[in-house]
């Protein structure tokens, strides 16, 4: 299927008081339609910028950026056209004006007239619980909210492709698990396509199809979020054994992605193997001595773990 | 259509922000009339009495024009800074528009919703002070066109000047003096090719004098039209502007780049712009 967004080799350095960053660094990925796709970096990593450069906030050094085939430098408003953002922190709507005033004007600008919108705002109004609230202005309403709010005025562009930056970001529990619930239904029911910035593991392990982690500008991995799991799950394993004689030990210092430690008397190996040869290799030194195994662990690897686990290799 | 559209949305939008806060509205209409009364009074003083000719009913349309040059002028800034503190001018540039009319539609948001004002004061002021002025209005709109448009490409310039060199902010105070030379300048010699100082002299004769447009000489109009004010130095830091668009403008806490010491110079720039005309505008 054709991508609806697509980044290829896209760099952009930004210098600030004399020091230059370089806040995305050849990032390509390719977000296919009517998925979910989470993007997960900790703070500063450049997944803002990356929202950015996806709505023409900010150029790329070089790269390119298209959405639904339109490059979002030489067709501007095509490539616009396509896509809405939520950005980060709540300033996406007017605070003086109410949600349906926010609506109309929001819609207005993608061309919408004010009478062929107006069932589908007071539909929206409902959906996200503002109805009692659509005479309220902004400003007086909770973040959770607003953010909702902001979630409609992204809908209400009736633009396919949807941009948010850390949606649930400062939110309850309940309005996080209420937002995600929205975003599902955004890309099973209408078939619209979600990009979701997080540094939380949860919101994708929960929402996300497909996830691309950045760290410091560089995308670390670009898989399905089931396939990052699994290749953890099963490819982590803790030994505890008994007394391991110097031979032993040096020839297990020798496996790639094995620590080694000794705890009174007994030893901890921690092993990521990157194929199954290797435990065996561990278990055949370990025989040379009979060496007692007294556990074996296979650690399981929530997707915070396997994040860190990422970001530990990508230093490396 | 979609332009179109944009625009109306634009204009709707202001009238509502500025109906729900109508008590500031109120608060500048009223503080400018006093401000003028008390000026009314100090001439009337001063001259003895009576003001002699028609002086009452020129400096009426005087205050009118540099009112409305006023507002035209910290239009711009206000413009920008006002969705840059609003955090709403991302939003806005994503919308699939060239910033280009989207400047220009808030610009004449802005300036047109700010016009409702400017009438209103005149009206008061007529009615207190009991003057007489020709409201000829299709001979009017056509020079307070000129005046807006003159106001705004001083905004422009101002504003860009102050984005390029830092060093310009200080003299930025010396503008609201400037614009009141602007209004009440002589029409002789290179005064004519100060901008708005024709159009605001041809207001004058229209209002007081009861002239009507096509009295305009044609070399008036080409000052007028071809006042550095009109064309070239609007267009010129237009581009100023534009280069620094909100492209690359990164979250206001994080980044300290060029165009958010830009921000900086435009929110200094209003700023000053704002005390002269007393707390014209509101903040949340
Ligand atoms: N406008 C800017 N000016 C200077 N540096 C910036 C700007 N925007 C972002 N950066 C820098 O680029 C890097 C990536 O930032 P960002 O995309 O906001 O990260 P994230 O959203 O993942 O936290 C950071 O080091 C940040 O300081
Ligand atoms: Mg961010």
């Amino acid at each position: 299927m054709q991508p609806v967004l697509e980044f290829n080799e896209v760099n952009k350095r930004f210098s600030a008081g004399g020091k230059a960053v370089q806040a995305l660094d050849k990032v390509s990925f390719q977000v296919p339609p009517g998925t979910i796709f989470g993007l997960l970096g900790p703070n500063g990593a450049g997944k803002t910028t990356t929202v950015k450069a996806a709505c023409g906030l900010v150029t790329p050094d070089s790269g390119s950026v298209t959405v639904g085939g339109c490059d979002i430098l030489r067709q501007r408003n095509s490539a616009l056209d396509q896509v809405a953002a939520v950005l980060e922190g709540n300033r996406n709507i007017y605070w003086r004006l109410t949600p349906r005033e926010n609506l109309e004007f929001f819609a207005a600008l993608r061309g919408r007239r004010p009478r062929a919108v107006k069932r589908e705002i007071d539909d929206l109004l409902c959906l996200m619980d503002l109805a009692e609230k659509a005479r309220t202005p902004a400003r007086k309403l909770s973040r959770g909210m607003q953010q909702k709010l902001a979630l409609a005025v992204a809908l209400v562009s009736g633009a396919p492709v949807l941009l948010l930056d850390e949606p649930t970001l400062g939110l309850d529990v309940h309005t996080s698990l209420e937002i995600r619930n929205h975003l599902r239904r955004i890309a099973r029911e209408e078939g619209r396509t979600v990009l979701v910035t997080t540094h939380d593991m949860h919101v994708v392990e929960d929402i996300c199809a497909h996830v691309v982690i950045i760290d410091k500008g560089r995308v670390v991995a670009n898989d399905s979020t089931q396939n990052l799991l699994r290749l953890f799950r099963f490819r982590s394993y803790d030994l505890t054994v008994g007394e391991l004689a110097p031979d032993q030990c040096e020839a297990l210092a020798r496996i790639p992605h094995l620590h080694l430690e000794e705890n009174n008397g007994s030893w901890q190996i921690s092993l990521e193997v990157e194929d199954h040869a290797l435990l065996w290799q561990v278990l055949d030194i370990l025989r040379t001595r009979h060496t007692s195994i007294e556990a074996i662990r296979r650690r399981e690897l929530n997707f915070e773990g396997v994040f860190m686990e990422i970001l530990g290799r990508s230093e490396t | 259509m979609r332009l179109g559209l944009a625009l109306i949305a634009m204009i709707k939008k202001e009238l509502i922000t500025r109906s729900r806060y109508m008590a500031n509205a109120l608060g500048t209409l009223i503080t400018l009339y006093l401000v003028f009364m008390l000026m009314f009074l100090g001439v009337q003083g001063l001259a003895g009495g009576a003001i002699m000719g028609d002086g009452l009913e020129s400096l009426v349309v005087g205050y009118i024009t540099w009112f409305v040059l006023l507002i035209s002028y910290q239009a711009v800034p206000y413009t920008i800074l006002s969705e840059a503190q609003q955090g709403t001018l991302e939003q806005l540039y994503t919308a699939p528009l060239s910033f280009g009319a989207l400047a220009a539609f808030k610009l004449i948001a802005e300036i047109l919703v700010d016009m409702v004002l400017a009438v209103l004061l005149l009206l008061f002021i007529i009615a207190t002070t009991g003057t007489s002025l020709h409201l000829d209005i299709p001979s009017l709109l056509p020079l307070l066109l000129l005046v807006i448009i003159g106001g705004s490409g001083l905004g422009f310039l101002l504003g860009g000047a102050a984005l390029l060199i830092k060093r310009v902010q200080p003299y930025l105070q010396i503008v609201q003096f400037a614009i009141i030379i602007l209004v009440a300048s002589p029409v002789k010699g290179v005064w004519r090719w100060l901008p708005v100082t024709l159009p605001a002299h041809w207001m004058r004769q229209v209002m007081v004098r009861g002239q009507g447009l096509s009295q305009v000489p044609l070399p008036d109009w080409l000052a007028m039209i071809g006042a550095p004010s009109s064309a070239s130095p609007s267009a010129l830091s237009c581009s100023g502007f534009a280069n620094c668009g909100p492209a690359n403008w990164g979250s206001s806490a994080t980044s300290s780049t060029a165009c958010d010491n830009g921000a900086t110079a435009v929110n200094q720039m209003a700023f000053v712009v704002a005390h002269t005309c007393v707390n014209m505008y509101w903040e949340d």
